[in-house]
């Protein structure tokens, strides 16, 4: 997603050669130039990557030794580069937690053959095996439908992935069904930006659904400097601040079960690129439904392309919005906050009077005011079916959270959500409704036809 | 076929810039004011019986601004004793439309006028300022200098609050801005809908929810009297790319200015980030974060002829400056230490710093003309208040609310002052 200039580099360092040494070894022509302008030459520049990968594991604490960790694997450089750094260090001896690897296959949302469709997750799999990781296989569409069976139940459910120990074993991993689902829920989602985000909520969900399945208890993930920026500005700009810290920090804890680790978010994508192209790390560029959408129609785009471009001019940027990442919190998870049905984030709803929520209300309650009276008797002409898809729609919103709302805004049918998300908003009306229930005998309510007197 | 009011049902006339609404400008005007009146609410911005300085610029913010305070303070009876508060940067031509403009709007609401200008509260003009300096930096003195002006100027008037008319395009702009710098304090600050409220005269933005495209559309259809005052020098090139980027993304998604500042208002800080301590400026008493405010060392490089001082943190100038300055405090603190402060030294230099102390109500004798700015310049070195600098600056920033802190202690009187002093 992160389109950084190959041409940059070389350029830089045609201005460089020659001129200058090594920073570190004050010997060796420099051949990478990362973000503060440091001239590395190749063995320096290598040791420098390496020690933010394993430095950022180290220091955080955050894999215990012998864990069993599952790694994000999408195919892209960022992801290349992070399998590249625990194959070395398996190598070395010096990784100490163990490591299964798991892809998602997004090409259900790409009009692509499935003979293609099987040929990149082929590549897929020859690179992972390359490093000598398991491999676990699953799609995008899988998250359309994870109802947990209920206890005692015979599990019923399909699987989330499958292993894949040979290669012939690729065979189709797409579920139809499920991807007409995803499909057609993101055909009526009215704006790319809902798209794009509703895509990347899924992503979260399918990782967390994996892990959960087969009890892992760490997902690891291919963020860089570079990537992290951009998801900050564009939280920031989709009403998602409160997730900012969790989107961004090494370890993040929101899920409570599955911890999210960030290794490698100290190196920017220049470096991860200039460390794959010095160490022949190879990446695959598959197809993407994001890849037809124009920057002027996508926020993260934007957003790209608005960081990439001050990263240009301003070199601290990305470490700047970074750096105001690393200072924010988040709200205390120990406390079990009500979470958004969609993201499994702590909802961010529960606001008082004086903020920028209310103020959308008040604004939208203004417009109404004359009008309510109308839309009433409206309501009450039309028919059952509507006035029940007004209430789902409203219990909906009432489970997720402020960035989440924008996202399903303008969905006309929430039923098209993926179905653990809609039962998830359901029980929570019901336990609300259980709630009334047993205090029905206490709630004044004149409108109830059946007193005593009447 | 006309189109219907989607309120009233009346004949529309407009579209409403933040919703896309179809709407009469009655139930236009009336949506505007009464969102506003609930930010007020909500935020519990004034209490009956407060006198509110209205910073006044002659821009439409403040116009509409001072328009519809006016209105609600009488519609829904806020009890507010408001008044008009312009700033004269002092700039040959420039003002002079503008406050020609507040004195027109003075007319129509019935609002007191007072303007302060900058020969008064610095005593230098920004024309003089420019002579000195050129106009490469002129802009940055302008936004420290105006900034405070406002403050001071209101606590001339002796108003108990202030409010401007920072709109939620400018704040968004802000945290966008915040973010891009790592500015964490600033961040956390800038979407507070009253700021100032510990020591310093409280600033509050009723217009926080207002979009500046509905300013535009209230000014225009009420036929407001208000004057473009664009800053004629560039904006904050910083400023300028936030804006650009908001811009793009409210074409993407109508809703992105009030998402920012929801993004804002939900943000929150570690608990171990340590933040900077606000603090008073050991010479004019103006809130800051430093040892002296931005305003007092722009000054003193004026006033010394080194007008470079103060731009810039990490600028050479200002790093000897403040050496030469610990230097100073020290050997003053050296002598004085030993010496009996005098009562009358202690006397001028609180009389002076309650002047622009920021304390409700606490600044009593700042009259004359001339005082402000002597107090803000380099002449001031009174004796105590070096001596408490000096003896505080070798342990660093923290030391600077303890210094603070002694000299709110004789403020209220305490004599014991001296032994505090003393034992550093
Ligand atoms: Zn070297
Ligand atoms: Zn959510
Ligand atoms: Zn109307
Ligand atoms: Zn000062």
């Amino acid at each position: 997603m992160c389109s950084v200039q190959e041409e940059a580099i070389p350029q830089q360092l045609n201005q460089l050669t020659g001129k200058l040494q090594c920073v570190k070894c004050r010997r060796d022509v420099p051949v990478v130039v990362t973000r503060v302008n440091d001239a590395f030459c190749q063995d320096c520049f290598l040791v420098y990557a390496v020690h933010k990968f394993r430095s950022a594991i180290g220091k955080s604490k955050v894999i215990v030794p012998k864990e069993h960790v599952l790694v994000a694997y999408s195919g892209g450089p960022a992801s290349s580069a992070l399998l590249h750094f625990l194959q070395e260090g398996k190598k070395e001896g010096k990784l100490r937690f163990t490591v299964t690897v798991v892809h998602i296959d997004e090409l259900a949302l790409v009009s692509v053959s499935d003979k293609e469709r099987q040929e990149k997750v082929q590549e897929v799999v020859e690179i992972v095996q390359q490093r000598g990781f398991p491999l676990l296989l699953t799609s995008l569409e899988c998250a359309m439908d994870m109802v947990k069976p209920e206890a005692g139940e015979s599990s019923q459910a399909p699987e989330m992935c499958k292993e894949v120990t040979s290669e012939k074993e690729v065979d189709a991993l797409a579920n139809p069904d499920k991807g007409d689902k995803l499909k057609k829920l993101l055909d009526s989602l009215p704006s790319i930006s809902a798209k794009e985000e509703f895509i990347r909520v899924l992503r979260n969900q399918v990782l967390l659904g994996v892990a959960r399945e087969r009890g892992f208890t760490k997902v690891v993930v291919g963020d860089t400097a570079t990537a992290l920026s951009v998801r900050i500005m564009t939280d920031m700009a989709k009403g998602k601040g409160s997730q900012v810290s969790f989107d961004t920090t090494i370890g993040d804890k929101r899920y409570g079960d599955v911890m999210v680790v960030r290794p490698i978010r100290d190196l920017n994508m220049k470096e991860v690129e200039a460390y794959n192209r010095l160490q022949n790390v190879e990446s695959i560029s598959i197809p993407h439904i994001a890849d037809q959408w124009h920057k002027s129609n996508s926020i993260e785009q934007l957003t790209a392309h608005f960081i990439h471009g001050l990263q240009e001019n301003f070199p601290s940027t990305v470490p700047n919005i970074v750096r105001t990442s690393d200072k924010l919190g988040h709200q205390d998870i120990e406390s079990l906050p009500e979470k958004c049905s969609l993201c499994e984030s702590p909802l961010d709803t529960d606001v008082g009077e004086a903020s920028a929520l209310r103020a959308v209300e008040v604004c939208e309650r203004l417009l109404q005011k004359d009008g309510a009276s109308r839309s009433q008797s409206q309501a009450a002409q039309s028919s059952d079916c509507t006035q029940h898809d007004r209430v789902a729609a409203d219990n909906m919103k009432a489970s997720l959270c402020y960035g989440c709302r924008l996202t399903v805004k303008g969905l006309r049918d929430v039923s098209l959500l993926p179905t653990h998300v809609v039962q998830k908003s359901q029980s929570r009306c019901l336990s609300r409704d259980e709630m009334r229930a047993q205090i029905s005998e206490f709630l004044l309510d004149d409108e109830n036809g059946d007193t005593p007197n009447s | 076929m006309a189109k219907r009011c989607r309120v009233c049902n009346g004949a529309a006339q407009i579209k409403r810039p933040k919703t896309g609404d179809i709407m009469c400008k009655e139930c236009f005007y009336y949506a505007f004011e009464e969102e506003i009146h609930h930010t007020v609410l909500a935020g519990k911005l004034f209490t009956a019986g407060e006198t509110v300085a209205i910073g006044a610029s002659g821009g439409k913010d403040s116009t509409v601004l001072a328009h519809v305070m006016t209105v609600l303070n009488e519609r829904h009876n806020y009890g507010l004793n408001l008044i008009l508060l312009s700033v004269d940067e002092g700039i040959t031509g420039y003002r002079d439309d503008s406050l020609e403009t507040v004195k027109i709007n003075q007319q129509e609401y019935g609002l007191p006028l007072k303007i302060v200008s900058y020969q008064e509260l610095y005593g230098w003009t920004m024309d003089s300022i420019v002579q000195q300096i050129g106009l490469k930096n002129n802009c940055t003195y302008c936004g420290v200098f105006r900034r405070q002006a406002l403050d001071r100027g209101a606590m001339l008037l002796k108003v108990d609050k202030i409010v401007t008319g920072h709109n939620a395009d400018d704040i968004a702009e802000t945290v966008i801005m915040n973010v891009l710098r790592g500015d964490i304090a600033r961040l956390r600050r800038c979407t507070a809908v009253t700021t100032g409220t510990d020591g310093a005269l409280p600033r509050c933005k009723p217009f926080k929810y207002t979009y500046e495209k509905d300013i535009v559309m209230y000014a225009f259809h009420k036929n407001l009297t208000y004057f473009s005052t664009e800053c004629i020098y560039s904006p904050n090139a910083y400023r300028g790319f936030a804006r650009a980027y908001i811009k793009d993304l409210e074409r993407i998604q109508p809703s992105a200015i009030i998402d920012i500042i929801h993004s804002g208002e939900s943000l929150c800080v570690k608990k171990d980030v340590r933040m900077p301590v606000q603090t008073t400026c050991s010479r004019c008493g103006y809130i800051s974060s430093n040892e002296l405010c931005k305003a007092c060392v722009m000054l003193e490089g004026l006033n010394k002829g080194r007008p470079r001082l103060g731009i810039g943190k990490t600028h050479k100038e200002r790093r000897l400056f403040n050496e030469e300055l610990a230097r100073q405090a020290a050997e003053a603190a050296a002598t004085n230490c030993n010496e009996t402060t005098t009562t009358t030294t202690t006397t001028t230099t609180f009389t002076n710093s309650k002047v622009c102390c920021g304390g409700k109500g606490a600044c009593g004798s700042m009259g004359g003309s001339g005082q402000a700015p002597e107090m803000c310049g380099s002449n001031l070195q009174s004796k105590s208040e070096s001596d408490c600098v000096g003896s505080v600056s070798p342990s660093g920033g923290g030391g600077v609310a303890e210094c603070a802190n002694s000299l709110k202690k004789v403020r209220i009187g305490v004599p014991t002052a001296k032994p505090n002093l003393l034992e550093f």
